[in-house]
């Protein structure tokens, strides 16, 4: 069995180096890449590096905490904090507010000898808009 | 021990489903502690815990989980599950988020802990988003 605990370590630092190429090299040819809240699916390694070229122009100073790990044979799960300023946006009718925000989620990973064929990603947009300031009311 | 869990799991939503509240509350330890992430909501204790599912049951009376996937590892259990439902009362929100009869499936992961066959901890995850644009609470496509 691969060792699922150290790919996701170095996975999280491709992550924090913004590094699209060395992102996409963890998934399997034919891996999906799922943002549930945004409802946006990327399917194999080019869709998945343009979702990944798009995300970093938005929030080009992103980091990712993995907050806790779970892995159980071809299964990983991961709460995660995602912190960012938002800094562009390519999504429209969502303006730059350059707010930061810092959001909880959770991550489900699917992995085919060593490599992610399925990443999902929960997390709450309500949050993030009331972060950056763009619905009112207290973040949670 | 991971297999157990996943068994307790699945009867714990099968319970759930039922809004059985005696056999739902039957899963929690006297310490369980039930984090709704997106809504800001941390139930704590048992007693807590159970009003939390008395609120969700009357809020939703025709709530149900459907489990998509689920994994356990020792004590720990990751599952991603549909969580639908008709939005009739307000109690849980205290009408900050009102009741509009529309129905809602909104996906979500959450992460269990267990000791010695009970739930001490959920922690949620989902897009209250999605749920506020499915029941025409906030303009936009529901995802």
């Amino acid at each position: 069995m691969a060792d699922i605990k150290k790919i996701l370590d170095e996975y999280k630092l491709a992550w924090n180096s913004h590094d699209a190429n060395k992102i996409v090299s963890f998934f399997t040819d034919d891996g999906i890449f799922e943002d549930v809240a945004a409802g946006k699916v990327s399917k194999g390694k080019k869709e998945i590096t343009a979702y990944l070229n798009t995300f970093f122009i938005d929030f080009s100073d992103y980091k990712l905490e993995l907050k806790s790990l779970f892995e159980a044979d071809d299964w990983a799960g991961s709460e995660i904090v995602s912190t960012a300023n938002h800094a562009h946006s390519s999504i429209p009718g969502i303006p730059v507010t350059g707010k930061t925000f810092s959001l909880r989620g959770a991550t489900i990973f699917e992995l085919k000898k060593g490599k992610i064929s399925r990443q999902s990603d929960y997390y709450d947009q309500v949050s993030f808009l009331k972060q950056v300031g763009l619905m009112p009311g207290q973040p949670k | 021990m991971a297999t157990d869990i996943k068994k307790i799991l699945t009867t714990y939503k099968i319970a759930c489903n039922s809004h059985d509240l005696d056999k739902t509350s039957s899963f929690f330890a006297d310490d369980c502690i039930l984090e709704d992430v997106a809504l800001g909501i941390v139930s704590n204790g048992k007693e807590a815990v159970t009003s939390f599912y008395i609120a969700m049951f009357t809020d939703f009376p025709d709530l149900k989980f459907e489990i998509k996937s689920i994994f356990a590892v020792g004590d720990l259990s990751v599952m991603e599950w549909v969580m639908s439902g008709t939005h009739i009362h307000s109690t849980l929100t205290k009408n900050s988020i009102p009741a509009t009869g529309k129905t809602f499936a909104v996906r979500g992961t959450s992460v269990y802990q267990f000791n010695k066959g009970k739930l001490t901890k959920e922690t949620a995850y989902y897009n209250l988003m999605t749920f506020l644009q499915q029941v025409g609470l906030m303009p936009g496509q529901p995802k």
